[in-house]
């Protein structure tokens, strides 16, 4: 079934929505998940909880692209219940090795802490990835929106993980400039 | 800012930039997922089937025993010895038979084969569950066999309607020298058919290896087109595998088979 439809079944409030939600999207987003749950169970129940806020956003939201939309919500809502069951016990996972690497974008400790909006950094973010090449984009994006792993997102981009790694770091260093220029970093 | 705050921010990046990625992804989904979320999978099912069964036999042990103490009081007859030896001699007819194009007629070079994989993943699901993954049935009008499945990476849905998947790999076809389904015929052609399938598979690779190959590990593959669904015996003894894709949201399968050919 075509997105269009899928959305519109959500406007009709019409149930199967989620079913075909499920349907073609059902291991994309548990996909997502686990990268960053690294467990299979919390990861059902991270992409339940997606059809769930899908339903509930469905009007009025109205997406153009299905897919993102959905894992948006999916990144979220595990990363949120990694962080509920993780507060007292650090588990490794995709999604703890990417915030330890994107250390290097944050200050070094020595700056003023900053809060920052998270919508105007998402948008500083993405003007900084439109000015890098193709090749790097797809690299960072796969690495800290998908939380692929290291392995996987060097092959997406068909490259070994120690040209990905490097490549990641130059990013990374890049990105902190950027936010520095742009004020979210002292 | 926290890192965080800068995970957050990032989970809100462009739609067109996550796009662009998300195709690329889709595209090499099938090839590069990570196989850790199929093994745990597999591993907890297993787990979960061996508790399960386990105490099952358990209780049905302690019960027969207890019976058989109260009834029979633990002397073996005569009987039982001869019940015991029709129970052998009937594992071993099972354990010679063969799918040769006659089937009559057993072969010199013959071998026993199998069935199935060497797990199949049907036994490790839980009642209740079960998973319509395709089979393949291989036929020329001398004989028609079931291949022997190799990997299955396969998308379900379970009794409640969540969306599951399961995958196997047994040993590769190279180490199965002694227990590959095997086929000798004087026919060239081998037509495929696909049972249980969602449809037609979306891309069908046959890799093959010479009969030279058996174990050994680092010999490369050559591969065939399937022309209407079927594929060309190369003349000699030869090692088959078929990868077929139905699309990353429905799975892949791969089978294989020896065939020997060799015209009249």
């Amino acid at each position: 079934m075509q997105d269009d439809a899928i959305v519109a079944l959500y406007w009709q409030r019409d149930e199967s929505a989620i079913r075909e939600t499920q349907d073609k999207y059902g291991h994309y987003l548990t996909k997502i998940a686990y990268n960053i749950l690294s467990d299979l169970e919390d990861s059902m129940e991270s992409v339940n909880d997606t059809y769930l806020h899908a339903w509930n956003s469905m009007p009025p939201h109205r997406p153009s692209i299905l897919s993102t939309y959905l894992a948006k919500i999916t990144r979220r809502v595990s990363i949120d219940i990694f962080r509920r069951h993780n507060r007292q016990k650090r588990q490794a996972s995709q999604y703890t090795l990417s915030l330890d690497e994107l250390n290097d974008c944050l200050s070094n400790g020595n700056t003023t802490e900053q809060t920052a909006d998270s919508k105007l950094l998402a948008q500083a973010i993405s003007s900084y990835l439109r000015s890098l090449p193709e090749e790097a984009r797809t690299l960072f994006i796969s690495r800290y929106f998908f939380l692929d792993s290291l392995k996987e997102a060097a092959a997406l981009c068909h490259m070994s993980e120690s040209k990905a790694k490097s490549m990641l770091h130059r990013t990374r260093q890049g990105l902190q400039t950027h936010l520095r220029k742009e004020g979210f970093l002292l | 800012m926290t890192q965080e705050q800068l995970q957050d921010a990032l989970g809100m990046i462009d739609d067109d930039l996550i796009e662009s990625v998300d195709k690329l992804r889709q595209e090499t989904e099938s090839s590069t997922m990570s196989d850790r979320i199929f093994h745990s999978f597999r591993k907890k099912i297993i787990q979960r089937e061996i508790i399960k069964w386990g105490s099952l036999a358990a209780s049905i042990c302690l019960l027969v025993g207890v019976g058989f103490l109260w009834t029979v009081g633990g002397s073996k007859t005569a009987e039982d010895a001869a019940n015991m030896d029709n129970h052998y001699s009937n594992q071993e007819h099972f354990e010679d038979t063969y799918i040769e194009a006659d089937q009559n007629k057993k072969p010199e070079s013959a071998v026993p084969t199998t069935t199935g994989p060497e797990t199949s993943p049907q036994e490790t699901l839980p009642s209740g569950v079960t998973i319509p993954y395709p089979t393949l049935s291989v036929s020329n009008k001398e004989t028609s066999f079931d291949a022997d499945f190799h990997q299955i990476y396969w998308f379900f849905t379970d009794a409640e309607g969540m969306t599951m998947w399961i995958t196997s790999e047994s040993i590769h076809p190279l180490d199965r020298e002694d227990r590959l389904v095997r086929l000798k015929t004087t026919l060239p052609l081998l037509t495929l058919q696909f049972h249980n399938a969602p449809g037609n598979p979306k891309d069908i690779t046959v890799r093959y290896w010479d009969e030279s190959c058996w174990n050994d590990h680092s010999a490369e593959f050559q591969t065939m087109t399937v022309e209407d669904g079927q594929i060309h015996l190369l003349e000699g003894g030869y090692i088959y595998e078929i990868v077929v894709q139905w699309g990353p949201n429905q799975g892949t399968m791969s089978y294989c088979f020896y065939a020997d050919y060799s015209p009249k």
